[in-house]
């Protein structure tokens, strides 16, 4: 092997690919070659020294914090918007639903009063009294998820409808307790989330059994 | 070679924890995405200002990668690495960036764009030897074109293979090899100049030997 031959072995020598005869005859020319031994020990240096070399300036102290309030921010003026988008689409519903009624009506009565009252029905103050429904549902299946993470922990095979059940609420569970879970037929979803959420009773006298043949019951 | 050496930006979290919060963070959780973004802050801010070499705008981009990463965490795919996905949407921001600081250009030499002289690597080594080196690389690398510096770090520093690195700048893993092989070149170039014993056998002029 000689030189220019060598140097086209570099990138796979620094990459970790270089094998069999290949490698030997790479490292017999290295060895009687001081110039490719220097070529070699340049980029082996530069490598490390990219590698390692740990000179950037320090981060904000409050990086995460800002990068939180800057989502929260945006959050806020998407769901502002979309309420604002909603309350106009049902009060432009409640004005048409009011023509309607008001050119259909059998006798005239108090237009104004009516028509206000449609449109209050369904206006923005009774809207953002309304319970924020995403923010329980998370609350639910967070609780839910790490009720199961904790069973999964402490050895508790679930069953074949708890992993339906979390596979439902797109909570994610290792491979292994999807596969090993157990199918009881009589058991009832919505009885397994109840008791699931329930905290875990103590016992006066638990019995001795291994995880493995640890089964949720219901 | 990045399996040989230990990166400064080595993985802190388990895979399946990480994978978890995703999980979460997918559904809303606030919380699960903050210890996302601790995790990967440090890496990612490395990252974007070796490219952009400038501490306000590096915190800035990387800052608004967080974000963007947040807002498309459902198109998020987990056959790659979190952190592959999350240097990808750094590393475009970081191409629009420079680009918006020289609009003229297109498949010009990036690594000379405004900001890389504004923060010089800090050299903190024991030996005047050992500094000199690490100058001479970073300044090596600094004069890369962005695609050949962005693999060299992400090949060196985070470990990523071709793939990966395709996956993050767009490119096929053939033309990643290119970058790295090129950028090889350069940087043994730009090193034989100041370590060679032998001058008649280099590719330069004493000029040049002079000025280094």
């Amino acid at each position: 092997m000689n030189c220019p031959e060598c140097a086209k072995l570099f990138d796979a020598y620094l990459d970790a690919q270089l094998s069999g005869t290949l490698q030997l005859e790479f490292d017999a020319h290295r060895v009687r070659c001081s110039r490719c031994q220097q070529h070699v020990a340049l980029l082996e240096s530069a490598g490390n020294v990219i590698a390692t070399t740990d000179d950037a300036p320090p981060i904000a102290a409050d990086f995460t914090a800002s990068v939180m309030a800057r989502i929260e921010s945006r959050r806020r003026r998407s769901t502002l918007v979309r309420l604002a988008i909603g309350v106009g689409a049902l009060q432009a519903a409640a004005a048409v639903l009011f023509g309607i009624w008001f050119y259909t009506r059998p006798a005239a009565t108090q237009p104004t009063a009516l028509a206000t009252t449609a449109v209050g029905v369904v206006g923005p103050a009774e809207l953002a009294e309304k319970p924020d429904a995403p923010a329980i549902k998370e609350l639910i299946v967070e609780r839910i998820e790490d009720r199961m993470w904790a069973m999964h922990s402490a050895g508790v095979s679930l069953t074949s409808d708890l992993v339906n059940l979390a596979r439902y609420l797109n909570i994610l569970l290792p491979d292994e307790v999807v596969r090993d879970s157990v199918k009881m037929a009589d058991s009832s979803p919505w009885e397994t989330l109840w008791n699931t959420l329930l905290p875990a009773p103590v016992e006066d006298t638990p019995e001795e059994s291994t995880p493995a043949n640890d089964v949720y019951s219901i | 070679m990045a399996d040989e050496t230990t990166p400064v930006s080595a993985v802190i979290m388990p895979r399946d924890e990480e994978a978890r919060l995703i999980a979460r963070a997918r559904r809303g959780s606030a919380d699960a995405f903050r210890q996302l973004v601790d995790a990967y802050k440090e890496r990612l801010f490395a990252f974007v200002w070796r490219v952009v070499r400038n501490h306000h705008e590096a915190e800035d981009l990387s800052q608004t990668a967080f974000i963007r990463a947040y807002e498309a965490l459902g198109s998020y795919n987990e056959q790659w690495a979190f952190s592959t996905w999350l240097f990808t949407i750094a590393y475009r921001l970081c191409v629009n960036h420079v680009r918006k600081k020289r609009p003229t250009l297109t498949d010009v030499d990036f690594s000379r764009i405004g900001g890389f002289e504004e923060d010089a690597p800090h050299t903190v080594t024991g030996t005047e030897e050992a500094a000199r080196l690490k100058s001479l690389i970073w300044n090596a690398v600094e004069e890369l074109s962005l695609p050949q510096k962005t693999a060299v770090v992400l090949f060196y520093r985070e470990g990523k293979s071709c793939e990966e690195i395709g996956r993050i700048l767009g490119a096929p893993t053939v033309t990643i090899k290119s970058h790295l092989h090129r950028a090889r070149a350069k940087l043994r170039a730009a090193l034989e100049v100041e370590v060679s014993e032998d001058w008649s056998s280099l590719p330069f002029d004493t000029e040049a030997r002079s000025a280094g």
